[in-house]
């Protein structure tokens, strides 16, 4: 007898049923001794709790990255990882691209066209001039 | 008291300088703008001047502006029903 | 220390849900009065007007406020429940649950006026931005031109009863689109100027079609 593989008869879609936040993991790095990370240092002292505390499904790490730029990175549940280099920025600033990390979905940038994207197959078919009542003559 | 609900559909431009300004004595600067006047013959005949031009409806009571305004923005088709956790 | 503390509690816009500017509130509430207004059967203009002028005056806050207290200013919230019955055609009573019976469904969603052909499971990414939503919010989305299955499309005029249908839309969370440049060059001039631009759009997920059957629509037009 040959061994099958259970078919998949749907697909699972993210939000659809139950909704998983994109964006994973945020990693923090800064450098206690530039300059750089000046704002990074006060957004981690005086910010992160709240913003962690209202981001529960988003996994936090801080770690020290010695003289180098401050970075945030986050990883996604499609696999990708997006970074931001917050040097020089303000506490506020580098809210702002943590917000912008944890609403992004990972992919890469690219223009679209469309509005709507869809697996489905169309509802109505795919219109045959042979079964439409036929061409009268 | 009844009031005239004119909007202007068609440009004045090129119209003769009479047309023009019966246009600008009834405040018509721009295409799709309304004003709101009494009914008084006074305005029918400048209405009649420019009737190629306007769109006229006579209605009970003048709107403001922003009433105006508020009549041509669509529905934003939407509202939020659950909202996910904010803090 | 302590003007630090206060700076940043002014400063961070996630916040401050509890205090609300009425007036955010009012000019938003009283478009809301106005659109749901406008598919009950013929109101006149001038009780329209009358109704707007006296939302605007003092009693407006008293009556907005406590009854439901909205999270944030910017998203529409749920107009009132419409109290006038569903006068359902012979033809669509009779067409409904056949529509329904059949397997998969679109609908043309329109959100600010625009239509967006969509079904279940569907991504859309908006073209704007749209304030005061976070990843997770779910939309009903209430205005619909078409509706239809395989072999039945219920049409609107303009717009389908927003009792006749149940869309529901996943906020998942916004996206950019790659930063575009543009160069500005006049003739005869050296100067080139160089503008930036890259905008953000919300991205939804359709979460729900469904068709209310011919008992709900008509029960919940009688117990409102």
């Amino acid at each position: 007898m040959v061994v099958q593989g259970i078919r998949k008869a749907t697909v699972g879609q993210n939000g659809v049923g139950a909704f998983i936040l994109q964006c994973k993991r945020l990693d923090f790095h800064y450098c206690d001794w530039a300059g750089s990370s000046k704002g990074m240092n006060s957004f981690l002292r005086n910010s992160l709790t709240k913003f962690a505390a209202l981001n529960p499904q988003v996994e936090i790490t801080v770690s020290p990255r010695p003289r180098r730029h401050p970075v945030i990175r986050g990883t996604y549940i499609n696999g990708r990882e997006k970074a931001i280099c917050v040097r020089n920025l303000t506490k506020e600033q580098v809210l702002q691209k943590a917000e912008l990390l944890r609403d992004a979905n990972g992919e890469k940038l690219r223009k679209v066209t469309k509005p709507v994207k869809s697996i489905n197959e169309s509802v109505r078919g795919v219109w045959s001039p042979y079964h439409d009542g036929g061409i009268h003559v | 008291m009844s009031y005239f609900r004119i909007t202007l559909t068609r440009s004045g431009i090129g119209m003769p300088k009479r047309t023009q300004g019966v246009l600008k004595a009834l405040g018509l600067r721009h295409r799709m703008t309304t004003v709101f006047y009494p009914v008084t013959p006074e305005v029918a005949g400048q209405i009649m001047r420019v009737k190629e031009l306007v769109t006229v409806q006579e209605v009970d009571k003048p709107l403001t502006k922003s009433e105006v305004r508020a009549e041509r923005r669509p529905d934003p088709g939407f509202y939020l029903e659950s909202a996910a956790p904010r803090g | 220390m302590l003007s630090r503390t206060i700076r940043r509690s002014i400063l961070d816009s996630r916040i401050p849900t509890s205090a609300l500017p009425p007036t955010f509130l009012l000019p938003n509430r009283a478009r809301y009065f106005n659109s749901t207004v406008q598919h009950v059967d013929a109101p006149s203009e001038s009780l329209d007007a009358s109704l707007l002028a006296t939302n605007t005056s003092a009693e407006a806050p008293e009556t907005v406020a406590p009854v439901r207290r909205p999270i944030r200013p910017k998203v529409p919230l749920p107009p009132a429940p419409i109290s006038s019955p569903m006068a359902l055609d012979a033809s669509v009573k009779e067409m409904l649950p056949l529509l329904a019976a059949q397997p998969s469904h679109y609908i043309s969603a329109h959100i600010h006026a625009k239509p967006y052909l969509v079904t279940a499971g569907d991504t859309v990414r908006l073209p704007f931005h749209m304030p005061g939503v976070v990843p997770g919010d779910i939309l009903r989305l209430n205005r619909a031109s078409s509706l239809g299955s395989r072999d039945y499309t219920l049409k609107g005029t303009p717009y389908l009863d927003e009792r006749v249908f149940e869309c529901r839309a996943r906020v998942m969370g916004t996206e950019a689109e790659p930063m575009r440049t543009k160069e500005k060059k006049k003739r005869r001039n050296r100067r080139i100027n160089t503008v930036k631009s890259k905008h953000k759009f919300t991205i939804l997920k359709i979460a729900e079609i469904k068709i209310n059957s011919l008992e709900d629509i008509e029960g919940s037009g009688e117990s409102v």
